[in-house]
Formats: C-alpha cells, structure tokens, sequence
C-alpha cells in the first residue's frame, strides 16, 4: 500500500509517519511537501496549531488544490487539525472572519464552549460505525479547542466535554478523526490499523 | 467524559533520571528512554522530562534522549528545562517533543510563550510556575526554585494565560519532594484563576494524594520518585481513583 503524509502542515509529522511504519514494515511511507505525480492509496494530512495557518501553508504549496484533485483517487485523512481543514469553514482565524478549509466534508469548525480550553487529555469515544465496535468505550488522546458542526450522517464516532461532538467522520473516501491515534497507545494503534482496512475495502 | 490525567515526571541529568527534594541533593533513577516505554505500558497517561543541568553539552543529550522517546512510545510527553529560545523549542518539537515546558525564560522574556505559541500552537507550551509561600501569598521563583521574582502567582497566572500558554504546570516548592501531599490551597487557587488545564506537582505521597489533588481543581497530576521508586503503582493508582469517582483512563491494554 502506498501512502504518503503531507508535511507542509505544521506539527509532528514524524510521530504519525512512525506510527504507520509501527504497524506494517511493509507500507511505503511518503512525506509529501509538493504536488506528486505518483499515486498513492491514502494521504494522511496530520496538523497541529491553526486553521488559518494551515490553509495559508497549503495555499502557498499549492497542496490544496492538490488534494482536491486526489480526493477521487486516494483516500483522504485528516488528523486533529486535518480533519478540521477537510471542511468548508473555520471560525478560527487571526481576522475574525471565517476562513475557508478545503471543503471535501460539508459542515463547519467552530469553538468548543467548555471552560477549560484547550480540550487536553484522554478522553472515551463512542463509535457508531461497525467497523469500529470493538474500540467502543476506549480512551483517546486529544488536544483542541475546535469542533467540527456537521450532519448527523457524516459521524462514526462522538465524545464529550461539556458538549457532545463529532470525533470521527467518514463520507466515502475522506475521513476525518479529531483526536491523535499516534499518540492513544494501544488504542491508537489498533485504530490507524481500521483506518487502513478502510482505505483497502474502498480502493 | 474526560479523563484526569497521571502523569510522570523524570528529572534527566546528563541522560539519566534522578530526582532531587525540594531541587537539590539528587538521587540516580534510571534510563530515560527504558523508564518512558515501562510507564507507557503502565497505563501512564502522560510524561514529561526535565533537562535539570540544561548545559550546553547535556542539551545535545537530551535532544537525543527525546528522539528516543519518540521513537519508543506513543503517548504524549513534554520537555523542559532551560529552555531560553525559540530555536531551542523548536529543536526539541523537531526532536519528537509534543510540548515544551519553560519556567524562568518565560518570567525573564515572557514573549518568548507568545512566539512558540504562535509558531507550534498554544498546546505545545506548557508553562512552569514555581510557587512557594512568603509574605506576598504565594511567589513565583525562578532558577530551579533560588531565585524570589516579587510576583504574586494569581498574577504571573493571568498573565502567561493571556499570552498563550496552553497548560500550567504548577510545583509547590515548599512541598517538593516531602511526599506529604500536594499544596491543595495552591491548586485551588490557581484552579479559580485558570481558564486552561492545570497540572499539579510537587509533594505526591500516597494514592490519597492525588485523590486530593483531584478534588481540589487539579486537571492533572504529577508525580516522580513515587513512581520512578515504586512507592505508587500506576494502575493500582488509578483503580483507586476511580473507585473514588474520579474518571480516569485505565484500558491501556492491547486490542485484539
């Protein structure tokens, strides 16, 4: 299986690429900074820090419109910040006015109203999905202060903090998942294995 | 529902673990890196390290050392200790670091939380408060716990809060190393003035401990000897707590 990560965001890309290269030696791992030409099965787009931010380092690397383009082709992941950016609009921005994500999920990124931010820590995740039962109930690692608003149809999983949000979501052949498997131990392992399994039924 | 966090703490002089009372007369502890992957599988839920020679030459093991870390575990750690610049924290994220703790750089230039914030994210600076009690209440030191700045914690707290500083790791001086409990007024004090997650420290003895902490507004809670000695075992820990109502993580295990 070929899958790349994109680099160009901001945040530990090293810590998913040796997540990934932890559960199968086999998987060819690519770090994307550009537009390629080759293919590949899953495009993972990790990010920690700012939505803005982000789109504006996509922007300037022409990714967005390369991920755009692969959205038919490759299965698309986005982690934390990544799954943020997979949808329309943000309300986090240095302007105040809402700025644009790249769109492959309908729905929107707005701020957590507990008292306590950021959302630090482990937290339990109810998976509606079949595919993920056996994860039900398990604790999580998550760092945000941002929530994706969304149909109901677009959710696998949930948790809550004050509020009950969506953590992980699916629509064909993007997904979007809220907390770090890279840094949920056991638990995070075992979800980028499905996660995998995901991609290949849908390849 | 979200999980109070253990988290243990390894003191790293020039590559391996000691831990010191009340910041002085250390005692070895062991190997970074095989300590790190043992609380991992202990259901830890997070770490941190803390580089406390912070001389030029130990700081090239430490960033070894967290290279190692990374590559050995998977769950969150933060590094600390004499971090002075934006290079150096940049460094140490690159390294594999998922947050930098500073302290004394933070009081001397506090714009250097705003600049690592604003290039890593708010999440990856955890700001370190040393509070001991004087005539001002509780005083913010610096130095490894030598050196009186004359600011008032309540305010030092608003202060890096308003800057950026994604977590506040609070160790009460006065109670380091005793093992006779965490400062509860300390933690409850900075809990009122803290719109983000507060990590108590210092004093940790018995399960009953952390209990406290807990209840008194303590989002996380630290630990090192206690952990590092086997004084505390860390899921026997966290049975307690939950058998107390506190919510924490205890399914570490593998799944099938």
């Amino acid at each position: 299986m070929n899958v790349a990560i994109v680099s160009s965001m901001p945040g530990n890309v090293m810590n998913l690429y040796r997540a990934l290269k932890g559960l199968e030696q086999s998987l060819n791992v690519e770090l994307l900074e550009k537009p390629s030409q080759s293919s590949f099965d899953v495009i993972f787009l990790p990010g920690v820090g700012h939505f803005e931010e982000a789109m504006r380092r996509l922007g300037e690397n022409e990714m967005d419109k390369f991920l755009l383009n692969q959205a038919e082709k490759s299965f698309i992941v986005g982690i934390c910040l990544g799954m943020q950016i997979l949808f329309e609009e943000s309300e986090e921005s240095v302007s105040s006015r809402s700025v644009r994500g790249l769109g492959l999920l309908e729905g929107k990124v707005t701020k957590l109203k507990a008292q306590v931010l950021p959302h630090v820590g482990w937290n339990q995740v109810r998976f509606q999905n079949d595919k993920f039962k056996d994860l039900d109930g398990r604790y999580f690692y998550f760092v945000h202060s941002y929530r994706v608003l969304c149909e109901e149809s677009l959710v696998v999983a949930t948790c809550e903090y004050e509020e009950e949000f969506p953590v992980v979501v699916m629509k064909d052949k993007v997904l979007g998942v809220q907390f770090h498997p890279e840094k949920s131990h056991a638990v995070g392992k075992a979800f980028l294995k499905r996660v995998l399994e995901c991609a290949s039924s849908q390849r | 529902m979200l999980a109070k966090r253990i988290i243990a703490c390894l003191d790293v002089k020039d590559g391996v673990v000691v831990k010191g009372r009340q910041f002085e007369n250390l005692v070895y502890g062991g190997d970074p890196v095989e300590l790190a992957q043992k609380y991992c599988d202990s259901c830890i839920d997070e770490l941190v390290f803390l580089d406390i020679t912070a001389s030029l030459e130990s700081r090239r093991t430490m960033i070894h050392v967290v290279k190692k870390v990374a590559e050995k575990t998977n769950i969150p750690f933060t590094v600390g200790g004499g971090i002075r610049d934006i290079e150096t924290a940049s460094e140490l994220i690159y390294a594999g670091a998922d947050k930098v703790s500073i302290n004394t750089a933070a009081v001397e230039n506090p714009k250097l939380i705003e600049k690592i914030a604003s290039k890593f994210g708010s999440q990856a600076v955890v700001v370190a408060v040393d509070a001991k009690r004087t005539q001002l209440g509780f005083e913010v030191f610096i130095l490894s716990g030598k050196k009186a700045t004359g600011i008032k914690l309540e305010d030092w707290l608003r202060n890096v809060q308003e800057l950026g500083a994604g977590e506040i790791l609070l160790t009460s001086i006065d109670k380091d190393g005793t093992k006779e409990g965490f400062d509860l007024e300390l933690i409850s004090l900075a809990r009122k003035v803290l719109k983000i997650p507060l990590i108590a420290s210092g004093g940790a003895g018995t399960k009953q401990h952390f209990l406290e902490a807990f209840k008194a507004g303590a989002d996380a809670a630290l630990g090192a000897s206690v952990f590092h000695f086997g004084l505390i075992d860390v899921q026997d820990l966290k049975r307690y707590l939950s058998q107390n109502k506190i919510n924490v993580r205890l399914d570490c295990w593998e799944v099938e």
